[in-house]
């Protein structure tokens, strides 16, 4: 009997967690099985899953049983679970009783249940209780009558409040805010006011004032006064807490009615809680308060229009905004939140009413409000002979004004004659123009005027406005007016070409840099020439490099020198900082040079780290700013911290891919993976800051979650020897040594350095080394510690992430280039049935459209190949058509069948991997709506597959479809490559661009 | 004066604590004086937790003096990372969390216990005189829920809910565009969630280890006793009856379903109807606007068809007669294409975990005892939406619900599920 049961509620449990479906669902006529169970001598288990049933599903036939086991140490908490939930008087009864009897911890859960569930008959035995030795007990007893809340119950608490322990006096202050929480007003205002006078802490006391205030509704208003004069943190605490929360009716009014008698920052704390109240009526007392003596609170009532004010409150707060400082920047802050109906409107009354600065302010208002309305209103006022006026309506103006405006703000700027508010001009028009879509009309405005003036200032400035628009016609005229005989605009001209943004500049700059005659233009186009050095994505590192120390050797003054170290400190490259290096003895720019040290030290710290150490010395000894020397003995700091661990890595990525978390990310085959893929690599930058600046933190170079990244370095050593990498990871991990994988760990966690060790072999000479390391949330990164076996120094190696070496984790020599096997011409290489196939348009043409194909026919390669990547394009055409691509293969003798994997393709069969006459079933199938998606049906598709080892992988214009690893041992893994037709209707399976790759 | 009050003015004359955005508050330049710190105490600390820290941490005008856990690694763990913070070896580390509330100078706590201590640990905070910023779900049961915010409201105390996600830009904006009309009518908000799942059996029994490494008795807590087993430390205790709030709905639901909440103007009400099916629940407000609480198979992985996986953990999304809107984790936000000029101002502000804004929110009304944007008040009716959509799943049955009085209509057997008896001797 016993077992039978048993098996009924694990399998019901069982059921549970597969289906998801409630036990307790529909398991309203079992009461009486529970029942049976707890009356039985089933398990601990059992018993109390029946409790929790019966929580849902009990009635008064199970209160008996349950009561029986509130004595019991483990399930008595589990009999009121059920027993809380069952409606009946019963279960009161038998809790009552149950306090009569019980003691310690099943008495306390007892009255516990009482107090839950509000039996007014059980207060006089809470009576007694409360008077229990057992603290527990007693306390549980005046929560309980806390609950009950009956005029008995209140009455003991009440008494408790006097009493002499503190502890009890707590507890019935906590019980008073219960029972006050469920009472009408009348009635909680007595607990409250009593709990104010108790002797109890302060939080307690303040918990019921503001209580009592808030049910008093505005009869608290008094107390809420009194409160916010408190000296008492906790209490103002509480009053703030209540002015927001205090209901309406006059209240607002009568607070802001109080205001001004309160401590200046006790009011402006209320004036910030008023304006939360969204109470219209506040609106005049804080307009009144805007007038305060006091300007912290002229501040707070200023902050407070921005949420209450309306257009009535917009006068007020032009006053206030024609004062200085933080009370005006406020103001100006407010109208810009302002709301409601004619807000615009009367601030734009009020720039016509107001002069100068407040003027130029208000115009500036009106464009953070995005008021189109006003661009008239602007226009007008850009011609305004007050300075600041026209360039606040010029800033608007680039704001607000669109393309079509163009015109009208180029007249604008030719007619200004102030030079200060022409500059304003001259960007307003750059960056209306840039708004404009077609990119080859956005200058012709600014032309149209330039051609049609002979005044320099005026010209000048369209210059100056036209290197910020760059397109062919605006180079065009400044390439020109570069030469300009009027020294005005030749200037302009150049000043904006060193602004320019692209490297078209760079062969003018590079000119006017080193063989201008004017020193000024010189400083200017060098200016110009080094950024676009900089941020010329075509130069390599060693080239910025060697351009700057062409041009700092051929620098004939200091300025100029300057500039161009300023260049070199944008260079990460060890090279960057020789070159940096040479100037720190030349006491003129030694500043500048240190500067630069420090900053390219900093990215290269990890790179070289004896040679930037040394570096960093000599700065630390040289610079003067005290700056410069502690970041120069911070990247020192750092360095000596390195130890063996791996510093010097270069980086790619991210990498991710939708639907794949990092755990499915780190099978994933990414570009690094493969031999000759598209990766980018840069220099994985150190944190010289990190106490621990060995661990390399990639969730800063690539903030985000579910991805993976991968990071190389080469190691050399001088002899073939054993070492131990100790890596610590976050989060999962997968390691190549010279193209093998050394180790994979795919968990998630936090880095802990040394926590996974990997014995690897190092060759003499270079080893290549590449990590992937993936990311699930939060922090991302790693540390790697290279050390021998018995976990001392590795002898005779050296670190070096920036050599030429190519590195591939799956092409170790490099020798591995993919390579043509179908020459487009001719079946040189390939043998088969030649009725079946043909050469057309360059490519291998299996079958015909013109009749039936009576049997499957293969053409295979003559050669035989293991692991490998083959790509080719393939199209299939005519109804039903089948066919595939046989890899790892064999010819049966004297048949025209093959054996061995096909990529197969047609039907629903494109992407699969089937083993044709061998298992002679789908090994591995795609995903047929996946496929769908990006499969080109009767046109060419690229297909892809990757055998390495026991693993195959096919891809469909770049869809993994299938990714298979072989279980049986047996099968072959090397073979021929085969073309298949398969029979069945007339059809035509086209093959070309064959290419394959050899792995190792 | 006492500190606390010295800490309410002082905050006056060094800039105004109101109204103005939060970046200014606390981050004022320079150090400010220990006096006028928040002075902060942690409740349970694991992996979420010590995020979160970490972000309090980063705020110049707070001080983290104690954190309290049951197992002593976890204590000591979080002990290091504050003390790493600060330079000093001054954080107090309790297994005790009555000690810890027992300090009158804590100001405010964090509380990141799991699921089944966070209303309890909440209410005795507020009791006292602590404010609360507790992780989610704040509740085990809907009777926890209504019982934390009551007692929130009833002490006057500041209340954050760790829905973090209420004070990140993308979500924000989301929301503001479907109150805002721009979507049109607004009909289904979508809200993504975990296939709900629960089991009831209990782990082997394994000897209990000692006290201090893990006291299992506090550890359980106001959940019923059973047998000692270390794999429920370490998030183990996932879609146990006993410790995981609503079937496991409310692990995203208490954002994401509070996320539509807030996008459909509901702060203050819950849907009436509550529909379980076999991939989601379906709910329905007053106003006809329909609740999607789709289940996704992998939350972490492939979101399809429902949501667009690229937006990351956690998605939302609003449909209107005009238009839709999508956002998540990512930090990124999708548009029906003639709503893209409403993305114009958009920035990217970051991930949907990260804790920075939200807490910053908490600290700015600890000083100004304004309304938190996750306050006890949300997060009670938002809960409370999730717990009757589990109910709904764990009845297989569709269940009207009434917001107002808060529980079900006619219905006995959903109405009994709303709370738990505590195990003795703890109480709420």
């Amino acid at each position: 009997m016993k077992t039978y049961r048993y098996i009924v509620i694990v399998g019901l449990v069982f059921l549970n967690v597969i289906g998801g479906v409630s036990l307790l669902a529909g398991a309203g006529g079992d009461e009486q099985k529970y029942i049976a169970t707890l009356r039985s001598d089933a398990s601990l288990f059992e018993k109390s899953r029946a409790c929790q049933e019966l929580a849902v599903c009990g009635t008064k036939r199970a209160v008996p049983v349950l009561a029986t086991l509130l004595d019991d140490g483990s399930l008595g908490d589990y009999a009121r679970i059920a027993l809380e939930g069952i409606d009946d008087s019963s279960v009161d009864d038998a809790l009552r009783n149950a306090m009569g009897e019980l003691k310690g911890k099943q008495l306390t859960g007892v009255i516990n249940s009482v107090g839950v569930r509000r039996d007014a008959r059980s207060v006089p035995i809470l009576k007694t209780l409360v008077g229990s030795s057992d603290m527990t007990v007693a306390d549980a007893a005046v929560s309980a009558l806390g609950c009950i809340a009956t005029d008995e119950a209140v009455g003991v608490v009440l008494g408790l409040l006097k009493s002499d322990s503190q502890a009890m006096r707590e507890c019935s202050a906590n019980a008073c805010l219960a029972s006050a929480g469920q009472m009408p007003a009348g009635r909680a205002i007595k607990l409250y006011d009593a709990v104010i006078k108790a002797e109890v802490p302060t939080h307690l006391r303040g918990a019921a004032v503001y209580n009592a205030i808030i049910v008093r509704r505005s009869a608290g208003l008094p107390m809420l006064v009194e409160l916010l004069r408190s000296d008492d943190g906790v209490m103002i605490d509480m009053a703030l807490g209540a002015v927001r929360r205090l209901p309406s009716s006059g209240v607002t009014e009568k607070l802001v009615a109080e205001l001004p008698k309160l401590e200046p920052a006790i009011q402006v704390l209320v004036i910030d809680a008023l304006a939360e109240r969204n109470d219209p009526c506040v609106r005049q007392g804080i307009m009144d308060l805007a007038a305060s003596e006091d300007v912290e609170v002229r501040i707070a009532s200023l902050k407070a229009l921005g949420k209450v004010g309306r257009a009535s409150s917009v006068g007020i707060m032009i006053k206030s905004l024609g004062v200085s400082g933080e009370e005006a920047s406020v103001t100006a802050e407010s109208l810009v939140m302002l709301n409601g109906d004619r807000v615009d409107a009367a601030i734009m009354d009020g720039v016509r009413a107001a002069k100068g600065q407040l003027r130029a302010e208000l115009i500036d208002i009106l464009a953070k409000r995005r008021v189109a309305a006003a661009l008239p209103l602007m226009r007008r006022e850009a011609a305004n002979e007050d300075e600041a006026v026209a360039v606040a309506a010029f800033k608007a103006l680039r704001q607000l004004s669109e393309p079509k405006d163009i015109a009208k703000l180029v007249s604008l700027l030719v007619a200004t004659k102030n030079d200060r508010v022409r500059g304003y001009g001259e960007t307003a028009v750059a960056a209306v123009a840039l708004k404009m879509e077609d990119e080859s009309k956005r200058c012709d405005e600014v032309i149209a005027a330039f051609n049609a003036t002979d005044e320099a200032g005026v010209r000048c400035s369209l210059l100056r406005a036209l290197g910020n628009v760059p397109n062919d016609k605006s180079f065009a005229i400044l390439k020109r007016s570069a030469v300009d005989e009027d020294g005005d605009i030749c200037d302009a001209a150049i000043r904006a070409l060193a602004v320019w943004p692209d490297q078209r500049a760079m062969g003018i700059l590079s000119e006017m840099a080193f063989k201008s005659s004017d020193s000024k233009n010189r400083v200017i186009a060098l200016r110009g020439y080094i950024r676009l050095v900089g941020v010329d994505v075509e130069l390599s590192l060693e080239e910025k490099v060697e351009i700057y120390s062409r041009a700092i050797r051929g620098a004939s003054g200091d300025n100029e020198k300057k500039l161009i170290l300023a260049g070199l400190a944008n260079v990460e490259h060890f090279t960057a900082l020789e070159t940096v290096a040479a100037y720190l003895d030349e006491p003129a720019v030694a500043e500048e040079a240190c500067l630069a040290a420090v900053r390219i030290a900093r990215a290269t710290a990890g790179v070289m780290p004896a040679r930037v150490r040394l570096a960093a010395q000599r700065v630390k000894g040289t610079a003067k700013s005290e700056r410069t020397r502690s970041q120069a003995d911070e990247i020192i700091r750092a360095i000596n911290r390195f130890g063996d661990h791996i510093v010097a890595w270069q980086v790619c990525g991210p990498y991710a891919k939708d639907g794949l978390n990092y755990s499915r990310l780190f099978d994933e085959v990414f570009a690094p993976e493969i031999a000759g893929g598209d990766v980018k690599w840069s220099l994985l930058p150190i944190d010289v800051s990190n106490p621990k600046p060995w661990i390399l933190d990639l969730l800063k170079l690539y903030p985000g979650q579910q991805r993976a990244a991968y990071v190389r370095t080469t190691i050399h050593s001088k002899s073939k020897q054993r070492a131990v990498l100790e890596i610590g990871k976050d989060d999962g991990i997968k390691v190549w040594l010279n193209g093998k994988v050394v180790h994979s760990s795919n968990t998630a966690g936090a880095v802990t350095p040394g926590a996974d060790k990997v014995n690897i072999v190092l060759e003499q000479g270079s080893n290549s080394l590449m990590l992937k390391v993936t990311q699930n949330t939060s922090a991302w990164g790693f540390c790697a510690r290279l050390v021998n076996p018995a976990g001392g120094k590795v002898e005779g190696v050296t670190v070096d992430c920036c050599g030429e070496q190519e590195m591939s984790t799956i092409d170790k020599s490099g020798a591995g280039k993919a390579v043509s096997i179908f020459d487009g011409r001719s079946f040189a290489g390939w043998e088969g049935n030649l009725d079946a196939f043909r050469i057309e348009d360059g490519a291998i043409v299996g079958g015909t459209l013109k009749e039936k194909i009576p049997r499957n026919e293969f053409l295979c390669s003559e050669k035989q190949y293991g692991d490998f990547e083959l790509r080719l394009k393939v199209k299939l055409l005519g109804d039903n058509a089948n066919a595939g691509i046989q890899i790892r293969s064999r010819r049966i003798p004297n048949h025209h069948e093959v054996i061995g994997y096909q990529a197969d393709m047609g039907q629903q069969y494109w992407g699969c991997l089937y083993d044709e006459s061998r298992r002679r079933k789908v090994l591995a199938w795609a995903d047929k709506a996946e496929v769908a998606k990006v499969l080109k049906p009767g046109d060419w598709n690229d297909y892809t597959i990757r055998c390495e080892g026991k693993r195959i992988g096919l891809w469909i214009n770049g869809y993994k479809t299938v990714d298979y690893v072989e279980a049986d041992e047996s099968v072959e893994q090397v073979g021929v490559i085969g073309l298949q037709i398969h029979s069945g209707g007339a059809s035509e399976a086209w093959y070309k661009d064959i290419t394959l790759k050899e792995l190792q | 004066m006492d500190r606390r009050s010295f800490l309410v003015k002082s905050s006056l004359a060094l800039a105004a604590p109101f109204i103005v955005p939060s970046s200014v508050l606390g981050k004022r330049n320079g150090a400010v004086a220990p006096s006028e710190k928040i002075v902060v105490g942690v409740i349970g600390i694991g992996p979420r937790g010590r995020y979160v820290l970490s972000a309090m941490l980063n705020e110049q005008d707070v001080q983290v003096v104690g954190v309290c856990d049951v197992q002593g690694d976890r204590r000591k763990a979080a002990k290091g990372q504050v003390d790493a913070k600060y330079g000093n070896k001054d954080c107090a580390a309790y297994r005790d969390m009555f000690e810890l509330l027992g300090r009158d100078d804590i100001d405010a706590v964090l509380i990141a216990t799991g699921d089944r201590w966070h209303a309890l640990a909440s209410i005795l905070a507020a009791k006292s005189g602590k404010d609360v910023y507790s992780e989610k779900p704040c509740g085990l049961t809907m009777g926890q829920c209504q019982a934390l915010s009551d007692t929130i409201n009833r002490y006057g105390r500041v209340f954050q809910a760790g829905t973090q996600r209420r004070s990140i830009g993308n979500f924000q904006l989301a929301a503001r565009l479907a109150r805002s009309g721009k979507l049109g009518k607004v009909h289904t908000l979508n809200a993504s969630v975990y296939r709900p799942r629960v089991r009831y059996d209990w782990l082997a029994e394994e000897p209990q280890p000692p006290v201090d490494v893990v006291d299992w008795d506090r550890w359980l807590g106001p959940c019923p006793w059973r047998p000692f087993n270390k794999a429920y430390l370490r998030g183990g205790w996932h879609t146990h009856w006993d410790f995981e709030a609503g079937s496991m709905l409310l692990d995203w639901g208490a954002h994401t379903v509070d996320l539509c909440q807030m996008a459909n103007g509901s702060d203050g009400t819950t849907p009436i109807e509550f529909t379980p099916h076999a991939d989601k629940i379906t709910a329905r407000y007053a106003n006809g606007v329909k609740l999607v609480m789709d289940f996704l198979a992998t939350p972490f992985g492939d979101r399809s068809p429902h949501f667009q996986t690229h937006l990351g953990t956690c998605p939302v999304r609003y449909e209107g007669d005009r238009g839709w809107v999508e956002t998540g984790d990512s930090g990124g936000i999708e548009v029906h294409p003639d709503l893209k000029v409403e993305l114009a101002d958009f920035r990217r502000s970051g991930a949907g975990t990260a804790a920075d804004s939200h807490v910053r929110n908490f600290f700015d009304c600890v000083k100004s005892r304004g309304l938190t944007a996750a306050n006890v008040d949300v997060m009670r009716k938002s809960h409370i939406a999730c717990h009757a959509a589990a109910i709904a799943w764990q009845l297989d049955r569709k269940v009207s619900f009434d917001p107002a009085k808060e529980e079900f209509v006619g219905d006995d057997e959903a109405n009994r599920m709303r709370s738990r008896a505590m195990r003795s001797p703890w109480h709420i």
